[in-house]
């Protein structure tokens, strides 16, 4: 019983921290925050005794915390009524791990370092908002169908990016973000450095995502509709990434981030394995694309620069390679953090730049690094 | 020469690197259920022969028939699909997952389930998984009880022997046809050497139609597992027969012996 209490407590606090970290806007105290959960987690790595009390609470309780953990995701927009924007940071949070999910699969899993996300996230958005432009379409047949058309083009990138490895694939698909960028500054139909805009928002029967959900007397911003929606497509990412990684598709994704020719030796068709990586991967940043087109209403090509490729590879590293949970926490460092501290907006390529080096330096595998397999 | 239970035949077999020929008009048989051993000094061959095979490297001439079917120009993965597994010699196992997952991803050829299986019907992947994963732990405790204890373990922090062991495992779980194993006894231990070879035997014992080629340096094991030897030097095949009758050709005494390549041992 005693345990249980504390954990619920720990939790909590956990809880707490991130509500605040959200609501608060005086620097300092973000600050204080910040310091406080180093503080905390330093004392909980150095605390050997706190330290195994809790993984043993989170192994016994694994089911209570997970439920605890959605309510609270649940209820975090219900609690942030008055803070639209804060709603909205937390869905551009839950998009960013959306992609940081997909890309999990290149480089945590198969060991491609794809700079492309960039281009995969804008072919979603900008199939998806021309098509609701200029044919109406609705919103969730655009959904699969941004999808579909990002990871079309993950397929016809993937394909010539077999012939390279390492560091020459990464500076493939890093020409391959700056070319799209520089065709939608350039070409007419995408509307230029204008982009484009007047995205409808997408509808659920009567109810607009444009207007604000009435809940026992509460009134949740509009951007709640989109939070939502977000929190259920990173479930989903979620159920597929465990699927895949418990199957002979994920096997074979680590078999290749070890030994291509040994994973060849075991019958495993490497360049259909690393393609599947690559669409896969595609096919969700597509998704997140449409997504974010629709939230904004207004895309231009400045949303979609080579920046959102770093950031998101650096998520995954900081979060931890193959390990979604991991991927997650990363997105929400990664997103929260930057925001909160506008004041050095200037800096914030430098910034990820350190944090990168800091993490390859002393966590080289995360902040959560990949679990053993177990099958039963 | 093409006879029905010849399992593997090379005619000519040649591939050039550079300058240098590393195989050279090799011709080479082996029957369904044989074990053949391959020795001969560094550098002669021997490992580019297995890599001609599984179709890491393409030969310059030569034909290479497995089942009577000409294999040359096709990918490793087609090649290992047909039947052919293999070790390295240095060991190339998946090091940064679990011992249990390397012999499962040696189980990728007889795996069925796809993408869509994965992400819509992934009951049929779960049992997949779970049948693999016993025959895994099957395959890992016949080497040693110790070895499925420790399945779980990250390879890269398992002993070298154990390491060894693994990628046999890993090898066999495909059931291939034709194994081919590239030093499996190196770096090991004269126990170790002795209780690999217990195994070898053992996997010869319960699957008398596998087939089996050996490279080693130790000659006692090669004396005790091999039916048939073939000598290589400079890429050539100098001598071929029973071990008892290749340890008295002159031409392999002499590569071994007579010449100073024997003192580049790495």
């Amino acid at each position: 019983m005693f345990e249980i209490v504390l954990f619920i407590a720990v939790e909590t606090l956990f809880f707490v921290f991130i509500y605040l970290f959200l609501i608060l806007e005086k620097i300092y105290s973000i600050l204080g925050i910040l310091g406080g959960i180093i503080l905390l987690s330093i004392l909980i790595n150095k605390i050997d005794k706190l330290n195994s009390f809790l993984k043993k609470c989170f192994s016994e309780y694994k089911t209570p915390a997970i439920l605890y953990g959605i309510i609270f995701i649940i209820a975090l927009p219900i609690l942030l009524r008055n803070y639209p924007y804060q709603i909205f940071i937390l869905f551009n949070a839950g998009l960013f791990a959306l992609l940081a999910l997909g890309l999990n699969w290149q480089i945590g899993s198969t060991n491609i370092v794809n700079f492309a996300t960039g281009a995969s996230f804008a072919t979603g958005a900008y199939t998806s908002a021309l098509l609701a432009i200029h044919m109406g379409w609705s919103f969730w047949i655009l959904l699969p169908i941004g999808g579909l058309a990002a990871a079309g083009i993950g397929f016809i990138l993937g394909l010539p990016c077999m012939k390279t490895k390492t560091y020459y694939l990464s500076l493939v698909t890093i020409a391959f973000t700056l070319i799209v960028y520089l065709l939608l500054n350039n070409l007419s139909w995408t509307g230029g450095p204008d982009g484009i805009a007047d995205i409808p928002f997408p509808k659920i029967g009567n109810h607009s995502f444009g207007s604000p959900i009435r809940l026992f007397g509460w009134e949740i911003p509009f951007q709640a509709n989109f939070y939502y929606l977000t929190v259920f497509l990173i479930a989903l990412t979620f159920i597929v990434d465990r699927r895949l990684r418990y199957s002979r598709i994920g096997l074979a994704w680590n078999a290749i981030r070890n030994d291509e020719i040994a994973a060849e030796c075991q019958g495993i068709d490497v360049t259909y394995s690393k393609v599947l990586s690559f669409s896969l991967n595609f096919f969700f940043d597509g998704i997140a694309g449409t997504l974010f087109a629709f939230c904004m209403s207004h895309i231009s090509p400045e949303s979609f620069t080579f920046n959102v490729s770093v950031t998101v590879v650096t998520i995954v590293i900081v979060g931890g390679m193959d390990n979604a949970v991991g991927v997650l926490f990363g997105a929400l460092l990664m997103t929260l953090i930057p925001e909160k501290f506008q004041v050095f907006q200037n800096y914030r390529m430098l910034i990820f730049g350190f944090v990168i080096l800091i993490m390859l330096r002393l966590r080289p595998k995360g902040l959560f690094p990949q679990t053993v397999r177990k099958y039963d | 020469m093409m006879e029905n239970d010849h399992i593997l035949i090379t005619e000519d077999l040649t591939i050039n690197f550079g300058g240098l020929r590393a195989v050279d008009g090799v011709d080479f048989y082996i029957k369904k259920g044989e074990v053949v051993g391959l020795i001969g000094p560094n550098g002669s061959g021997k490992t580019t022969f297995f890599n001609l095979i599984t179709g890491i490297y393409k030969p310059d001439q030569g034909r290479i028939l497995f089942e009577g079917e000409n294999t040359i120009g096709e990918k490793p993965y087609k090649i290992t699909r047909r039947g052919i597994a293999r070790t390295f010699q240095n060991g190339r196992l998946f090091a940064d997952i679990s011992a249990l997952d390397n012999v499962i991803i040696g189980m990728y050829t007889k795996q069925k389930t796809n993408l869509l299986d994965t992400i819509f019907r992934y009951r049929r992947v779960k049992t997949e998984l779970r049948e693999g994963a016993k025959r895994a732990m099957e395959l890992l405790a016949f080497f040693s009880k110790e070895l499925k204890d420790n399945c779980l373990k990250i390879v890269a922090d398992l002993p070298h022997a154990d390491r060894k062991r693994v990628e046999i495992c890993r090898a066999l779980a495909s059931n291939p046809k034709l194994l081919l194993l590239d030093e499996p006894t190196g770096g090991m231990s004269p126990e170790e050497t002795e209780e690999l070879m217990q195994d070898i035997r053992k996997i010869k014992e319960q699957n008398k139609n596998i087939t089996i080629i050996i490279i080693e340096h130790d000659m006692s094991v090669i004396e005790r597992v091999a039916d048939r030897v073939y000598v290589f030097n400079y890429g050539k095949k100098i001598a071929d027969g029973p071990f008892s009758v290749i340890s008295k050709d002159t031409k392999v005494i002499e590569a071994y012996l007579g010449e100073e390549t024997e003192d580049v041992e790495t």
